[in-house]
C-alpha cells in the first residue's frame, strides 16, 4: 500500500521525500547536504588543468576552453588526497572533508535540490557524470592502424604527441606537437629508430593509454609529471620497462600513493627517480627513505626528508588557496597561467 | 474515541516492504554485489525491486570487514582465475561502476604488490601446471627458482623451496570496508531497499511432479520470507519471487530453514548445503628489521601467510589450521597460543628477521567454509526452485564478489551464466558427488 502511494507520486514527475527505508541510508543525499568534500557538477569549474601544463596556455577558443575546463573539474576531484576514507571503520561516516568556497556551495545545493525533487534532473546529472568519465577513456584509445603499418615505436610516439607531450628518438632532437596538438609527419619516417625518451608531463594518459608506451623496449627516460590520471594501477604496469628504463619522474601526480611507489622495485636499472610533490603520499619523508632502501642503485629525488612535521601546503597555483584568483582569471579572454 | 492515541496508522518505518521481487539475505560484500548487478543488468530502470536483509548493521561478525583483503589470480580452477581477473578489473574501474552524483570518489587503497606462493618439492609440479593455466587465462604470473627468489627478496630463507610463483600485476590487497561502503552507497542510490532484521521462516508451497523416469519429485517454492526485527518479536512477512542466500558463514543454517537437507540421506532432498562457519585468526605484529616496502603477500609451504601493513614495519598474517586444530566457531575470541606454537615458528623459519617480533593485536573472522570442496556454491537449488546461492567461498569470497554478483544476476535474469561459466559451481554437485577442488586455499 505504501509502495503504490510512493509510485503514484512518481507519475507526476516528482520525487517523493525520502521515506522510512531511505532514512536507513547513511551517506545518502541528506547526509551529503550536511557539508561535503567535492562534487562533480554540470557547470564547469575553474580549471586546474591549466596550471598543470608545461606550456603557457594559448588564447583558447570556446570549444577548447570547455575541453580544458571539464578535465579540470574531474581533476579537482582528485587533487585532495583521499584521507577521509583511510582506516575508518564506522560505516555511518560517509561524508568527507569540507572545503568548498562560497559560490560553489550555492551552486551545488541548487542542483542537488533539483536532483532530489526531479527524476529527470538526477538522470541528467548521472548521464553527464558518465560522459565525463568516458571522455578520458576515449582519449586513451590505442593507435592500432599506425601500429600495424609503422610499428610500435611510431605508434607510441604518435600517441604521446597527440596528447601534447614530446618524444625523443635515438640520436635525434626532441619532437613536440604544437598548441593545437598537430605534429609533423616526419615522425612516420623514423621506423627503425627506437624511442629513447618520452616527456608526457601533464598528459591525460591513463591505465589503458599506457598500452601504447609499454611496448617501447628501449625507452630510457620517462617523465609522467603532473599527469592527472596516472595512479597506482599504472605504476604496477611499469615493470614491463624494467630492462631499459633509467630515469623516471612522477613529480606532482595527484593520484599516486606509496603503494604505487612500492611497485617500482621491479625497475632494477633505474638510476634516477623523482617522487617530489606527491599529494597522495601521506608521509613523504618516510616514504622516500623506504624507496631509497628498496632501490639501492637509484638516486631518489623527493622532498627534503630532514624536514619533519605536518605536510605543508603545496605552493603551486593549483592548490585550493589560489582557486579564487584562478576563477577570476577565467573571464580574461587571453587566458592567464 | 477523540483524545485517545490512534492505532489506525502504526509506525512501520523500520519494517521491510510487504512485497519485493528479490530478497537477498545477507548484506555483506557478496549480497551487495548481487544487488548491484541485478540493478545494473535489469532491462528497464526500476524493473526489479530488491530488498537486502542484514541482521547486523554494524557488521561486527561479517567476514567482509574482518578480511585481510587480498586478491589474487593464483588459483587452480580456470573459473576462479576468470572471476579474479574480472574482479580486479572492477576494482580498478571502481569509480566508474560505483559513481554516485555528489559522492566523493572511492579510494580502495589497493596495493598492487602481488602474491608470492612458495612450493616445496612435493608441490612444485602442481604449481607449475597451475601457473601455466593461469597464464592461459590472462594472468601475469612469473615462476622463480630459489636462486632468483633469493636475489629478488634477500630476506627470504629459501630452504625447502623448490619453486615460487609471483604475481606481477593485478594482484595485491585492498581495504574491504571501502568496497563495502561504496557498494552500499551505490546500491542505495539505485533504489535497493535495506532492512535490519533476521530471516526466521520461509513460507513455501510444494508441487509434486514426475520426472522422465517416472519418479515423484517434490518441487518447492518460497512464497514469503518472515523477517524478524531486532530485539523484538515483531516480524514482517515479505512476499517475494526469489530469495538469494548470501548469508556467508550462516548460509547453511539459512538453507535448513528453507527445508534443504530435510529428507533421507543419499537423496537430493536429503543433501544439505555443506557450508559452515570456520574461525580464522589474523595477527598484527611489528618487526623493526622486517622485509621492506616491496614485500608481496607471501604464502609459505607450511600454510603460513603474511603481508606488510602500512609504512612502519607492521605485518599482518596467519595460518589456516589443520582439521584437528580447528577452533570452535561459537565466538570470535582469539587464541594467542596458536600464534606462539603454530604460526611464529614457521614465520621465523622462512624469514629470519621475524625471530624478533612483537604482536600488537589480533582478531578473528569466519570463513564460509564449504566442507565438500572448498569452493563457492552459485546458482539455483534444483528442488527449492527460487532459492539462489552465493556463498561457501571458503576464504576467497571478497575477491570474487564482483564476479559472483554478476554471475548470480545473469542466471537470475537470463536463466544461464553468460560471461563466466559457473556451471561446475551449482548445488547439484553435492548430490552427484562431483568435487570441484580448489588446491590453493590460503
Amino acid at each position: 500500500m505504501r509502495e503504490s502511494v510512493r509510485d503514484g507520486t512518481r507519475w507526476w514527475g516528482e520525487r517523493p521525500a525520502p521515506s522510512g527505508y531511505e532514512a536507513q541510508q547513511d551517506g545518502g543525499t541528506q547526509g551529503v547536504q550536511a557539508g561535503f568534500e567535492l562534487t562533480v557538477i554540470l557547470l564547469p569549474q575553474p580549471s586546474k588543468c591549466r596550471e598543470h601544463r608545461l606550456a603557457p596556455p594559448h588564447p583558447a577558443r570556446d570549444s577548447e576552453r570547455r575541453i580544458l575546463q571539464e578535465p579540470g573539474s574531474w581533476e579537482f576531484l582528485r587533487l585532495i588526497p583521499p584521507k577521509w576514507n583511510g582506516g575508518k571503520r564506522g560505516f555511518r561516516d560517509l561524508s568527507g572533508v569540507v572545503t568548498p568556497e562560497g559560490n560553489r556551495r550555492k551552486r551545488r545545493t541548487l542542483l542537488q535540490f533539483l536532483s532530489d525533487h526531479f527524476c529527470d534532473m538526477e538522470f541528467l546529472r548521472e548521464n553527464v557524470l558518465q560522459k565525463q568519465m568516458q571522455k578520458v577513456s576515449l582519449e586513451n584509445r590505442s593507435f592500432t592502424i599506425i601500429q600495424d603499418k609503422y610499428g610500435r615505436d611510431i605508434a607510441g610516439a604518435c600517441f604521446i604527441l597527440q596528447h601534447g607531450g614530446s618524444v625523443k628518438f635515438r640520436d635525434r632532437e626532441w619532437i613536440r606537437s604544437d598548441e593545437y596538438r598537430r605534429f609533423s609527419a616526419e615522425v612516420l619516417k623514423f621506423q627503425a629508430v627506437p624511442v629513447e625518451a618520452i616527456d608526457a608531463s601533464g598528459c591525460a594518459i591513463n591505465y589503458h593509454g599506457l598500452d601504447n608506451l609499454l611496448p617501447l623496449k628501449k625507452l630510457q627516460c620517462l617523465s609522467l609529471q603532473r599527469c592527472p590520471h596516472v595512479d597506482d594501477w599504472c605504476l604496477s604496469r611499469l615493470y614491463l620497462l624494467a630492462d631499459s628504463l633509467q630515469e623516471l619522474s612522477l613529480a606532482g601526480c595527484p593520484q599516486i600513493s606509496e603503494r604505487g611507489l612500492a611497485c617500482l622495485h621491479h625497475l632494477s636499472n633505474l638510476r634516477r627517480l623523482d617522487i617530489s610533490d606527491l599529494p597522495g603520499v601521506e608521509y613523504p619523508g618516510l616514504t622516500q627513505i623506504l624507496v631509497e632502501e628498496m632501490l639501492p642503485n637509484c638516486e631518489v629525488v623527493g622532498t627534503d626528508w630532514t624536514q619533519e612535521g605536518p605536510e605543508e601546503q603545496p605552493q603551486d597555483p593549483a592548490s585550493p588557496i589560489h582557486a579564487k584568483p584562478a576563477a577570476r582569471d577565467l573571464g580574461d579572454p587571453c587566458g592567464v597561467s | 474515541m477523540p483524545g485517545e492515541p490512534s492505532n489506525l496508522m502504526c509506525d512501520t518505518k523500520h519494517l521491510p516492504p510487504e512485497h519485493s521481487d528479490v530478497v537477498i539475505v545477507g548484506g555483506g560484500v557478496v549480497g551487495l554485489s548481487v544487488a548491484f548487478w541485478l540493478k545494473k543488468l535489469e532491462k528497464r530502470q526500476g524493473a526489479i525491486r530488491v530488498l537486502v536483509v542484514e541482521r547486523d548493521h554494524t557488521y561486527s561478525k561479517a567476514s567482509t570487514g574482518l578480511s585481510v583483503g587480498g586478491i589474487r589470480q593464483q588459483f587452480s580452477l580456470p573459473q576462479n582465475v576468470q572471476l579474479s581477473l574480472f574482479s580486479v578489473d572492477f576494482l580498478r574501474n571502481i569509480n566508474e561502476y560505483l559513481a554516485v552524483v555528489d559522492g566523493p570518489p572511492l579510494d580502495l587503497q589497493f596495493n598492487p604488490l602481488g602474491y608470492l606462493l612458495l612450493a616445496s618439492e612435493k608441490g612444485a609440479a602442481v604449481l607449475e601446471t597451475n601457473v601455466k593455466m593461469q597464464r592461459q587465462e590472462g594472468a601475469k604470473i612469473s615462476l622463480m627458482s630459489p636462486e632468483q627468489l633469493q636475489k629478488k627478496f634477500p630476506w627470504i630463507n629459501t630452504e625447502g623451496v623448490a619453486l615460487a610463483s609471483y604475481g606481477l600485476e593485478n594482484e595485491g590487497w585492498f581495504d574491504p570496508w571501502s568496497l563495502l561502503q561504496g557498494l552500499r552507497r551505490k546500491v542505495q542510490s539505485m533504489g535497493v531497499l535495506f532492512c535490519e532484521g533476521e530471516v526466521t521462516r520461509f513460507i513455501t508451497s510444494s508441487n509434486s511432479m514426475r520426472n522422465s523416469d517416472g519418479e515423484e519429485v517434490n518441487l518447492k517454492r518460497i512464497h514469503e520470507v518472515h523477517v524478524k526485527m531486532d530485539n523484538s518479536l515483531e516480524y514482517q512477512p515479505v512476499e517475494c519471487a526469489i530469495v538469494v542466500n548470501a548469508a556467508g558463514a550462516w548460509s547453511g543454517q539459512l538453507a535448513e530453514l528453507a527445508g534443504i537437507g530435510k529428507g533421507p540421506p543419499g537423496t537430493l532432498e536429503g543433501t544439505k548445503l555443506p557450508v559452515e562457519p570456520r574461525k580464522r585468526f589474523v595477527y598484527l605484529w611489528h618487526c623493526p628489521q622486517g622485509p621492506g616496502l616491496e614485500t608481496p603477500l607471501v604464502t609459505d609451504t607450511s600454510g603460513v601467510y603474511f603481508r606488510r601493513e602500512g609504512l612502519s614495519n607492521n605485518y599482518v598474517g596467519g595460518r589456516s589450521p589443520t582439521e584437528e586444530e580447528e577452533p570452535d566457531p561459537a565466538d570470535l575470541e582469539v587464541d594467542h597460543d596458536f600464534f606462539q606454537n603454530k604460526v611464529w615458528p614457521h614465520l621465523a623459519q622462512r624469514v629470519p628477521a621475524f625471530e624478533a617480533l612483537k604482536v600488537h593485536s589480533a582478531w578473528a573472522g569466519y570463513y564460509d567454509y564449504n566442507t565438500f570442496d572448498q569452493n563457492g556454491v552459485v546458482g539455483p537449488h534444483p528442488l527449492v526452485v527460487n532459492m539462489y546461492f552465493a556463498s561457501g567461498f571458503s576464504g576467497h569470497g571478497l575477491q570474487h564478489a564482483p564476479g559472483v554478483g554478476r554471475a548470480v544476476a545473469e542466471v537470475l535474469l537470463g536463466g544461464c551464466f553468460q560471461t563466466i561459466d559457473m556451471t561446475p559451481f551449482l548445488f547439484s554437485r553435492f548430490y552427484l558427488e562431483e568435487k570441484v577442488l580448489e588446491q590453493n586455499i590460503i
